[in-house]
């Protein structure tokens, strides 16, 4: 026996947040795609100043999965951002921490999805623009509605890349794309478990800034 | 707990490929022991055989018995039909609900044999026998339920079930205004690994009276059948003859509410241990729209009839528009008795509510025997038991448990020969 799960998408992608959110996902796209773009106007050949203490914001679209035997199988989307700030151990490593924050209204529920950890930054060569991220810490979710409210806390893993299109010598737009995934999350149902080793899914991209 | 889940692992690989779309697919499934493939006894239960045709019906007596089939007893017993012989052309004059070989879980539950339970109960308790008459048996369907789990949890949780349930639901007699134990088949097969097979006499509200359905209050009526039949959760709202007077007999210029005579059977019940302790909650309401009965204290046999009220008149008021202007002709008609194949009060506008289904049997077994009641649970049989099909999950969630919404509600039972008593 198979049971569909047709008609989830489309409810999934009403709303003002997921419009929002893939206006931002897509401007962010094009601005990676013409930063990669072979003569792209401004700044091409300038490598940014990439050294002391550095802080970074970015704003985007982000797909959350709750992943568990009774979880819907639609991503939703919604608005991701995140702040993540640290200091230069090497042109080609950075360490900070980082909080990550989707969030999504739907028909009464607000949903939640938030991480905080620490977070690596690696740049092929000292003049590289791309970088691949990595890290770790701890997840949450939550969905809530007049009272009642769905939680998990657990910990989790982060990976990424970006690439740094600078704006000035110490100012970088920085297109990036994530993705956060983290098991062995027990939902709880005001409280009450509600169901164990559900997977917890954050798949995030758009446009941030990083000052250096 | 059944876990239905993908691997963990798998799991992971593939939300990280791109937090796609997770198909479940329910597979491995236990199956229910399916009534049919037991081998026949050659007995005959006490539902097999038990109607008549009467001055509408066309049908014979044998050709409505060709419709039957093994309950897992190896007795024989009648089962769904349609109301109008598909062979012959003939008709039966009442039906059954909806056609169960299209629910998507019929190959594995297999044909419903009517009065199963209340032939168990005849072995479990000589003393509370419970005979019900065949044409209430009552069977609707639905495929693929989008179930609900309220509030937040609505917006990360999916599920959908197949469901197939039978309730006994007589509403053209006084049998249910003292009567509460009706027969009622519970079949749920879902996405999250939820699932029951379940078979007994449910017991709808307190025994020996009934709720009206205009006034909220309790109506004691007398002495149930059985004598010692136990109250149970819920109720069975019925109209009265004050509530029925005062929805259809009306003044010049307003319109009687026929919709109003609707009955409503709210279920609450529970599958128990013989500790107590609840394996399965499930509260479905049944729902039918123009019963050919209300309950009238001044007759003898208790039962007033919709029809009837048609062509009365009371202090000026009287029935005006809707069913009674067309079964009527607006007057032109005269003497449609109750049991007329004209009378629009034939009982087969029927929908239930799904509502709630909790499962609280994550440590086991599948399998339980029951008493015919519904109690007494435990993993071995014993005389006049009931075998029934449970999954090993806990689906309450911590209070997020799934709720499913009304149906049947579009679906069309009757045929122009049916008839009351239906």
């Amino acid at each position: 026996m198979t049971v569909s799960s047709d008609g989830i998408g489309s409810r999934a992608l009403r709303g003002s947040d997921a419009r929002v959110a893939a206006l931002v996902a897509a401007l962010g796209l094009c601005v990676a795609l013409g930063a990669l773009a072979p003569g792209a106007a401004f700044a091409q050949g300038d490598v940014p100043v990439r050294d002391g203490q550095w802080i970074a914001v970015g704003l985007g679209g982000g797909l959350d999965q709750v992943a568990c035997g009774v979880c819907a199988s639609t991503p939703k989307p919604g608005i991701a951002g995140h702040v993540r700030f640290g200091g230069t151990l090497s042109r080609r490593l950075l360490l900070g921490g980082e909080f990550d924050l989707w969030t999504r209204g739907d028909e009464g529920v607000r949903q939640f999805l938030a991480s905080l950890g620490a977070v690596a930054l690696f740049y092929a060569d000292p003049d590289a623009r791309f970088h691949l991220k990595a890290g770790a810490g701890a997840v949450g979710f939550r969905a809530s509605e007049e009272g009642d409210e769905l939680t998990a806390l657990t910990f989790g893993i982060t990976g990424g890349l970006g690439y740094d299109y600078p704006i000035t010598e110490t100012l970088s737009l920085t297109p990036f794309a994530s993705l956060t995934l983290a098991p062995f999350a027990d939902l709880k149902f005001n409280g009450d478990p509600a169901v164990g080793d559900a997977t917890l899914g954050l798949l995030q991209a758009g446009l941030g800034l990083t000052w250096h | 707990m059944l876990d239905r889940s993908p691997p963990r692992l798998a799991r992971l690989a593939v939300a990280a490929i791109g937090m796609g779309a997770i198909t479940w697919a329910c597979t491995n499934t236990p199956t229910f022991n399916n009534p049919g493939d037991v081998a026949p006894t050659g007995q005959l239960s006490a539902a097999y055989g038990t109607w008549t045709p009467g001055p509408f019906d066309t049908c014979s007596k044998e050709i409505h018995d060709s419709y039957s089939t093994v309950g897992p007893d190896g007795k024989l017993y009648p089962t769904w039909h349609p109301p109008i012989d598909p062979v012959t052309g003939c008709s039966f004059g009442h039906e059954h609900g909806a056609d169960p070989s299209g629910s998507a879980i019929f190959d594995e539950i297999g044909p419903l044999p009517f009065g199963y339970a209340n032939e168990q109960l005849d072995i479990y308790d000589p003393g509370m026998s419970r005979h019900e008459d065949h044409v209430g048996h009552k069977i609707e369907y639905e495929n693929d339920v989008r179930m609900s789990f309220g509030g937040p949890a609505d917006a990360v949780f999916e599920a959908r079930c197949h469901l197939l349930i039978k309730l006994h639901q007589g509403t053209h007699s006084k049998d249910a205004f003292t009567n509460n134990m009706h027969e009622i088949m519970y079949h749920a097969r879902c996405s999250d690994g939820s699932a029951v097979s379940m078979v007994f006499m449910t017991k709808i509200g307190d025994a020996g009276e009934f709720v009206d359905t205009c006034t909220g209050n309790h109506v004691h009526v007398g002495t149930p059948s059985p004598a010692t039949s136990p109250d149970g959760g819920g109720k069975r709202i019925i109209p009265t003859r004050a509530c029925a007077e005062s929805l259809i007999l009306v003044s010049a210029g307003e319109r009687s509410n026929f919709g109003g005579l609707r009955e409503r059977w709210e279920v609450s019940e529970q599958l128990r241990t013989t500790n107590r302790r609840s394996l399965v909650s499930i509260n479905p309401y049944f729902n039918v729209s123009r019963p050919s009965r209300f309950f009238d204290p001044s007759l003898s046999d208790l039962t007033g009839r919709p029809m009837a009220l048609c062509y009365e008149t009371v202090g000026g008021l009287r029935a005006r528009g809707g069913d009674c202007e067309e079964a009527t002709r607006e007057g032109e008609i005269q003497g449609i008795a109750y049991d007329d194949p004209r009378s629009p009060f034939d009982g087969v506008a029927r929908d239930f509510d799904v509502n709630s289904l909790r499962i609280s049997n994550a440590d086991g077994p599948e399998v339980w025997y029951t008493d015919p009641l519904g109690g007494h649970a435990r993993p071995d049989p014993f005389p006049g038991s009931i075998r029934q099909w449970i999954a090993v999950i806990d689906n309450t969630r911590g209070g997020a448990d799934m709720h499913g919404p009304r149906i049947g509600r579009e679906r069309d039972h009757g045929a122009p020969s049916v008839h009351p008593p239906n």
